[in-house]
């Protein structure tokens, strides 16, 4: 019987690229949202930075641009025969999703803290403008960390389950990278907004 | 011994000090910081478009799909300035 593996690489890597095209139109319509918001309440938006810690969003930028540099030589290990290399490189992917996720834990407990969290009277007592800015911070990160979330389960199932082939690879790399440019942009939006 | 590793280490090389720039740039004033949001955020994502997620080496198909989703984003957003920025 002929086990071997029959895949449509172009059309593989086409169907997932009109999947991540939802992805982009889905937090294209959020920075559309943002933009609508900050043209109303440019100076609210700016308080509303003030409260960001820049230091912990430049290092989640650091880990999450780190994690995309070891998926991607994950996938060239892979496609040059070092597949031992290429696992290491995944669990290394996985390892720097799971440090974003902790330090964004950290960064939300201290939002949480100082009631700046929606339903809470404080937030609830601020200007409209600082309000929405928080109301769009907790939407777009949090949309941003479930899609991380996704993305851990799949590249740790791909792992755990022996399915590294580099097409299967390339497909998870692609979304991981998606992943991280949504990041790319968040970062000057909220954490350099003051 | 082709040095595959090079290349997606130049990439991420070229991410960190763009981020890096970015940075210093927001602190210098509204208008650096703007100039930082229009230019290098777009700068990085397309570098991570074009040498991460490979579509320097895809066909003609792959890189007008995310193209035109891209290029829709943007007449939106266009739209959407037409229209608040001149009220």
């Amino acid at each position: 019987m002929n086990t071997a593996v029959h895949a449509d690489a172009e059309g593989t890597r086409l169907g997932m690229w009109l999947f991540l095209v939802t992805e982009l139109v889905l937090f294209g319509g959020l920075f559309m949202a943002y933009a609508y918001q900050r043209q109303l309440h440019g100076a609210a938006f700016h308080v509303g930075g003030q409260a960001m810690d820049a230091r912990l969003g430049l290092t989640n930028t650091a880990v999450l641009i780190t994690s995309s540099l070891t998926m991607a030589l994950a996938l060239e290990a892979a496609r040059h025969g070092a597949r031992g290399l290429s696992r290491a490189f995944q669990g290394a992917t996985l390892a720097l999703g799971l440090a974003f996720l902790a330090i964004k834990a950290v960064e939300w407990s201290a939002k949480f803290h100082h009631g700046l969290r929606p339903g809470h009277p404080h937030l609830a007592s601020l200007p409209p403008g600082e309000q929405a800015f928080f109301g769009l911070y907790f939407t777009l990160t949090g949309l941003h960390g479930l899609h991380v979330v996704a993305g851990l389960l799949v590249l740790g199932g791909i792992l755990a389950l022996g399915k590294d082939r580099p097409l299967v690879l390339e497909c998870g790399g692609l979304y991981w990278h998606l992943v991280d440019i949504v990041w790319i942009f968040l970062l000057p939006l909220f954490y350099l907004a003051a | 011994m082709e040095r595959w590793w090079i290349p997606p280490l130049g990439t991420w090389a070229a991410l960190l000090v763009l981020t890096a720039a970015l940075a210093a740039l927001s602190r210098l004033g509204p208008a650096p910081a703007l100039l930082g949001l229009l230019l290098l955020t777009p700068t990085k994502a397309w570098l991570v478009l074009r040498h991460f997620m490979h579509l320097k080496g895809e066909g003609l198909l792959l890189r007008v799909v995310p193209a035109v989703a891209l290029g829709t984003l943007l007449i939106y957003l266009s739209l959407l300035f037409s229209d608040v920025a001149f009220r």
